[in-house]
């Protein structure tokens, strides 16, 4: 990993918090499609996702990050733009959102969770931030990293991005 | 992502074969992050041969790489084992 060089950036919107990360992944748009979809190659990178991963259906999945929490599909444009809307029992509503677009031989993945607390949304940050260098690390061939270590290096970057 | 405003950089490498899953031809450039201000991934216009195109620096071993795509390398009559040079600038 790179230290603490940020791929992430966090914002307000509607009084509730909105993360976006994006990078650039060695590997073309089918492949990386593939890897953010893919059930077997989910579990690779980022946690267990199982249910109807079709539009409008219904999935239970559980990241690396001790997320757990539904999900349903709200925009399935492959391979381009994949919209969830997501839920942690008794918690509020969030959409994570992924876009993907050529660069040169390469593929950027820009993702973004939208409608978190803003007491929450630093720490999503550093855990997105997290999550996608273990996609890269799978898109590479290699083994995801130890999340817990790599968020808890992140965060203080990230908090500091909102004055905290 | 990096600013780099005032990337201007010229590089001669051998080009590698077999690089990333889809086995991609790539120039290395080597000490990069020094150049480049970054261990991240850089969109850069580069020149190769007097061919043009934009395309991604990619994180590799701790320097980075430029995939070749096969139609820039049929252009420039290059394939892996020979020698380029490459110029990139910032991308737009």
């Amino acid at each position: 990993m790179t230290g603490t060089e940020l791929l992430g950036r966090l914002r307000e919107e509607n009084g509730l918090g909105v993360v976006r990360v994006e990078d650039v992944y060695a590997t073309d748009i089918p492949d990386l499609w593939s890897a953010i979809t893919e059930p077997q190659r989910l579990a690779r990178w980022i946690g267990t996702v199982e249910g109807d991963l079709r539009l409008k259906g219904r999935f239970d999945a559980k990241f690396t990050s001790g997320w757990q929490g539904t999900g349903v599909v709200e925009i399935c444009d492959a391979p381009r733009l994949l919209r969830v809307r997501t839920q942690q029992p008794g918690g509020e509503p969030t959409v994570m959102e992924a876009q993907l677009s050529e660069e040169g031989e390469a593929t950027r993945l820009v993702i973004e969770e939208r409608g978190l607390p803003l007491a929450d949304y630093a720490d999503h940050g550093a855990g997105w931030q997290a999550h996608v260098e273990d996609l890269e690390a799978h898109i590479d061939g290699g083994e995801p990293g130890d999340w817990a270590q790599r968020w808890r290096e992140l965060s203080t970057a990230y908090f500091a991005l909102i004055g905290r | 992502m990096a600013d780099l405003p005032a990337l201007d950089h010229t590089f001669t490498a051998v080009l590698q074969g077999d690089m990333g899953p889809h086995k991609w031809t790539c120039a290395i450039l080597r000490d990069s992050p020094r150049i480049l201000g970054t261990g991240r991934s850089v969109k850069v216009d580069a020149e190769v041969h007097g061919v043009r195109f934009v395309t991604s620096m990619l994180p590799h071993k701790g320097d980075h790489m430029l995939p070749l795509k096969q139609s820039v390398l049929d252009a420039i009559g290059k394939t892996a084992g020979d020698s380029v040079t490459v110029r990139i600038t910032a991308a737009a």
